[in-house]
């Protein structure tokens, strides 16, 4: 890893996030602190990565506690080679990774068709960082990447939607049109107020 | 094929961090029309949901028909259609005239109805594709949709997520959307991430010939999987002004390109932030291109910046060719993120967005006239469309063109070629 640092501007001008964030997230543990505080700080690579990879968790509806944990787990150089995005191939075809996903969703294809009917749950390779979405109709359930989580008896399906670490929106799909762009208005505000007040 | 790389300015700053724009041309070689093109494999995939009655789907199922005349038993396809349901009306086959017949039979039964599972269709289509992946082929996903993915896998984030994944396994992904109703960020997205093509269909007369376009793109493929490699000096960081894909393994960046067409022209702006240093100090730049048919091979392109004092770097000449095209870009941004927040009611932070870039424009824009002018009409969309709640035709329009600058497209949101006459 290189000695390069960042000052605390050019750090969120590359991250794209604000000053504010940045404190945050060193106050809530999930970036180290520079060591210095005022003009004087520096940062470095790790931290920029480790911005790029809470942005892309947050992206994924992570809860800032799972965010930390995963955080806390990489290295500089692990951090910085994950926030750049996969490298080398792929170690599975096409066709397994859409049987996998759609496996895991309960997604198949009706009507007339070609093709078989999918295969069982593929156990793919835990990716890097893994994704947990919230598929249920009773009450909160998780699914992890190997497929595990029984698809619910019933149609109705309720997506946790974490906005902060103390804040989150439970929505009962499916919506109407209009009633997700609500949705999606809803979360833009409320994540930028609970933005705001974050020291 | 040519490499052309265009340098912002020549010296960067011994004692701060610099930023500076790096622009990379490329232009793909001209398709042999005598030689055998690319097979393709393609699903076409459309969205049957209740919205979608009447004009729509009879636009797409005529789309549908004119793509099955272009392609021939050389390439596979497969159709499906979705709702809540997902049925796969024509399973992937060689486009044999029985089969091809076949599947418009059972398309004219088809209606609308349902609500939305756009990721259920698309993951189905894709499944098509991949069924008939082969080394030597041209795979794609066509998406059609009118709405919103509202039952199945609704997180944006994740079905970029699979459309990332899916590209880097061979199958490419495009989407259409029609209307006033679609999310387009969610189809940018994923074509983005997909390695495809995203378009804006305002009317749905449109919808045949945009299928036809970008379907007779994937015919003219001369350059698959596209990809810039870009060496960078330690401490040296990138980002890609735009929606492409950026990957990285130490030292070496990576930008995906997509599938190239004949003489198609692809500009890709990046910024890269250097570190301080010393004096006379050289910093190199190497940008080479690779594709999976070996069209893009050549000479690597270099680019270098020398670290002087702050005078040397205050005083030296722009390029105003350059300066251009990097400001239309963030001013393309901007306009989709204004967007974005004035459908989500924050009128003040789509205003105050546009004015922030028409006044970093200013900054660096000297006398020149196209960046003063730019400047002014951000300043005025920011004082009267972006100040009031558009409409969202409107809204669909400016973030479609904004697209289509970021993405090299040109006005019917096809492939830029250096011969605009060098079309399938």
């Amino acid at each position: 890893m290189s000695d390069v640092s960042y000052t605390l501007a050019d750090l969120c001008d590359l991250a794209g996030v604000t000053p504010r964030t940045v404190r945050y997230y060193v106050a809530e543990g999930l970036l180290r602190s520079p060591g210095t505080s005022g003009p004087g700080a520096r940062y470095g690579e790790g931290h920029l990565a480790r911005l790029r990879l809470i942005r892309r968790l947050q992206r994924e509806h992570l809860p800032l506690a799972e965010i930390r944990r995963r955080l806390a787990a990489l290295d500089d150089d692990e951090a910085i080679a994950l926030a750049g995005g996969p490298a080398g191939p792929p170690p599975d075809s096409a066709l397994d990774y859409v049987r996998g996903v759609l496996a895991r969703r309960g997604v198949a294809a009706s009507g007339r068709s070609a093709v078989p009917p999918p295969a069982a749950a593929v156990a793919l390779p835990a990716p890097a960082i893994e994704r947990r979405l919230l598929v249920d109709s009773s009450g909160p359930q998780w699914w992890s990447a190997d497929g595990s989580l029984t698809p619910p008896p019933e149609r109705s399906q309720w997506e946790r939607i974490v906005i902060s670490p103390d804040v989150e929106l439970h929505v009962r799909r499916p919506l109407t049109r209009s009633q997700n762009r609500a949705v999606a208005r809803l979360l833009d505000e409320a994540r930028r107020l609970l933005e705001e007040e974050q020291p | 094929m040519t490499l052309e790389i265009r340098q912002d300015r020549h010296y960067i700053r011994s004692a701060s961090r610099s930023t500076r724009h790096l622009l990379v041309r490329v232009v793909a070689p001209a398709g042999d029309r005598r030689a055998e093109r690319l097979p393709i494999t393609v699903a076409l995939v459309l969205d049957r949901s209740g919205s979608m009655a009447g004009l729509k789907i009879g636009l797409a199922k005529q789309a549908v028909d004119r793509a099955l005349s272009a392609i021939d038993d050389r390439d596979r396809f497969a159709v499906v259609v979705y709702d809540d349901q997902i049925d796969v009306v024509a399973g992937l086959a060689p486009a044999a005239r029985e089969a091809k017949d076949r599947a418009r039979e059972r398309l004219g039964a088809i209606d609308a109805r349902g609500t939305t599972n756009l990721a259920g269709g698309w993951l189905a289509g894709c499944e098509q594709v991949a069924l008939g992946q082969g080394d030597e082929r041209v795979a794609r996903a066509l998406l059609l949709t009118d709405g919103l993915a509202n039952v199945g896998i609704t997180d944006p984030a994740e079905l970029e997520h699979h459309a990332g994944e899916l590209r880097r396994r061979g199958v490419a992904t495009s989407t259409f959307g029609v209307g006033a109703d679609f999310d387009e960020a969610l189809l940018q997205g994923m074509a983005s991430a997909g390695g495809g093509h995203f378009y804006y269909i305002e009317r749905p007369a449109q919808i045949p010939d945009l299928i036809a376009s970008e379907l007779g793109e994937a015919l003219d493929v001369v350059a698959r999987a596209a990809r810039l490699q870009i060496l960078l000096p330690p401490g040296v960081d990138a980002r890609v002004i735009g929606p492409r894909p950026l990957l990285r393994s130490g030292d070496c960046w990576a930008v995906e390109l997509g599938d190239l067409v004949s003489r198609q022209e692809l500009d890709v702006l990046l910024a890269l932030n250097f570190p301080h240093g010393s004096d006379g100090d050289e910093m190199p730049v190497r940008v080479s291109a690779t594709d999976a048919d070996g069209a893009l091979a050549g000479a690597p392109g270099v680019a270098g910046w020398t670290y002087a004092d702050h005078r040397t770097n205050d005083a030296q000449p722009r390029d105003r060719a350059l300066d251009r095209i990097v400001a239309s870009n963030h001013a393309a941004r901007a306009r989709q993120e204004a967007v974005r927040l004035n459908r989500g009611g924050d009128l003040a932070g789509a205003s105050r967005l546009l004015r922030d870039v028409a006044r970093k424009i200013r900054g660096y824009a000297g006398d020149d006239p196209q960046l003063l002018e730019l400047a002014d009409a951000l300043d005025r969309e920011a004082a009267v469309e972006f100040s009031v709640p558009m409409a969202e035709p409107t809204r669909k329009a400016v973030h479609a063109a904004s697209y289509r600058v970021l993405a090299s497209r040109d006005v019917l949101g096809r492939a830029r070629r250096s011969d605009p006459d060098d079309r399938a």
